[in-house]
């Protein structure tokens, strides 16, 4: 038996928001921030991610060489600054020209 | 340390360590020191105070927003946590299902080589020799698919093209089964049939067989005594059990499957094999002083053993035809083609 309507909504939505969240991160690495700023900067901006989800991320954004990242201490904590690298930077422009052609697409489908 | 009294700052501290001790060793230490950084931050400025001053319930409630340490761990390590994943899935399912079926084969020869050797006595001990020898072909031959697959698994999927399933033929693809509209009635009723059949054939068998009447006299050609002595009644038994599967998995497919067919194969291949045997056992047993006394004329049974004989070898033969006919158009077609002519036997 499958969850009730709104359960399915939500489950749905977020597999779909789950494919955005690669490119709103790196959207908003435009200019260095550390997780807890990124994480507020999204949310801020309609895109709440939670910690779990985008912490890890990053990492793996890095591990990608798509993000490079340094310690600094910064009113008087130790935080890790994310940035794009070249390689992120190229990603971003293509991910944006893919989104830019999907939401045509589907603005078309869904009108 | 009761949890009731653990601090704000405790609860930080175990979490990171439930984090990072899940973690590969050369991640460990980085994503301490970073998930440490942030939940702070997060948890003060969401609590507008000091760590040190915010009450525990508060810090768990975001912790618990967060997920479990094993869920972190999970999203933050660079393998995936499974055993075998979605790249070598199928092929270990299918390596799983022929394991089974080989264990299946392999307890019912070994049960019936120790029951020509003399090593098993009995219905019961045969099924319970049967059951102990399948369990431990099925341990043994699974966990070792298991570690291999496991193995491969660690060894990287993507490095063993043969198995992966980004790379495969489309020509290669097996044909679409046409559905052969079965009869549910008709497989259910052979399935209660098989049912009472195995009940009666273990537990009266006495009421199992034929009274022939010859010269006034009843002749019981298939006592209780007989089946025993003549029949190789661990295998009739295991084909019965083999025919209820099959006829239950057609029920619960509600269709043919080439699957299916091949099952029927192997049991048609299993009949020719007990008839084999009684045949082996009725040929001399027709010619014995007793079988004739028995019969009370020497002349009928001269001629109820040729017919015995007869009807025997007509009955091998028939259902080898049958076998070798159901393999030919398997080859044929694919298994694809219904034929109802297959739901007779079994």
């Amino acid at each position: 038996m499958s969850g009730t309507q709104s359960e399915l909504t939500e489950s749905l939505g977020l597999e779909l928001r789950r494919g955005v969240v690669v490119l709103a991160a790196l959207s908003q690495l435009r200019e260095e921030q550390y997780g807890y700023s990124l994480k507020k900067s999204l949310a801020e901006r309609g895109m709440p991610i939670d910690e779990g989800t985008l912490y890890p991320l990053l990492r793996r954004l890095e591990t990608q060489e798509l993000l490079q990242s340094d310690w600094r201490v910064d009113s008087g904590r130790p935080r890790r600054y994310y940035s794009l690298t070249t390689k992120g930077k190229q990603m971003l422009e293509e991910l944006s020209e893919e989104w830019n052609r999907l939401a045509l697409v589907m603005g078309d489908l869904l009108s | 340390m009761n949890s009731a009294t653990l601090s704000s700052e405790e609860l930080v501290r175990r979490y990171v360590f439930a984090v990072s001790r899940r973690l590969p060793a050369n991640l460990r230490e980085d994503v301490a020191k970073e998930l440490d950084s942030l939940l702070r931050e997060t948890i003060e400025e969401q609590s507008r105070g000091d760590i040190g001053a915010i009450d525990p319930q508060t810090t768990a409630g975001i912790l618990k927003s967060m997920g479990s340490p094993d869920v972190v761990a999970a999203r933050y390590s660079p393998k995936p946590n499974y055993l075998i994943g979605p790249e070598l899935y199928p092929a270990f399912m299918r390596t799983l299902r022929l394991v089974l079926m080989a264990s299946g084969a392999f307890a019912a020869l070994v049960v019936v080589m120790l029951s020509f050797s003399g090593s098993i006595t009995g219905l019961w001990g045969g099924a319970l020799k049967f059951g102990e020898v399948l369990i431990d072909c099925i341990y043994s031959f699974a966990a070792v698919a298991v570690l291999v697959f496991a193995l491969l698994e660690r060894l990287g999927a993507d490095k063993i093209p043969e198995l992966s399933a980004s790379e495969w033929d489309p020509f290669r693809l097996p044909p679409v089964e046409t559905e052969a509209p079965i009869s549910s009635f008709g497989v259910s009723l052979r399935i209660y049939a098989i049912a009472v059949l195995l009940i009666w054939f273990n537990f009266f068998p006495q009421w199992f067989g034929m009274i022939l009447g010859v010269s006034g006299r009843g002749l019981r050609f298939l006592s209780a005594a007989e089946l025993g002595l003549v029949l190789p009644v661990v295998l009739i038994n295991c084909w019965w059990v083999a025919a209820l599967v099959k006829n239950i998995l057609l029920l619960r497919k509600g269709r043919m499957t080439a699957g299916i067919r091949w099952f029927e194969v192997g049991l048609g291949l299993g009949a020719v094999l007990i008839f084999g045997l009684i045949l082996r056992d009725l040929w001399t047993v027709v010619d014995t002083p007793a079988f004739r006394q028995t019969v009370g004329n020497p002349d009928l049974a001269g001629l109820l053993g040729h017919v015995l004989r007869a009807v025997n070898v007509g009955i091998i033969l028939t259902i080898l035809g049958q076998a070798l006919l159901k393999v030919y158009r398997l080859r044929q077609n694919g298994g694809t083609q219904g034929h109802h002519s297959s739901l007779q036997n079994g």
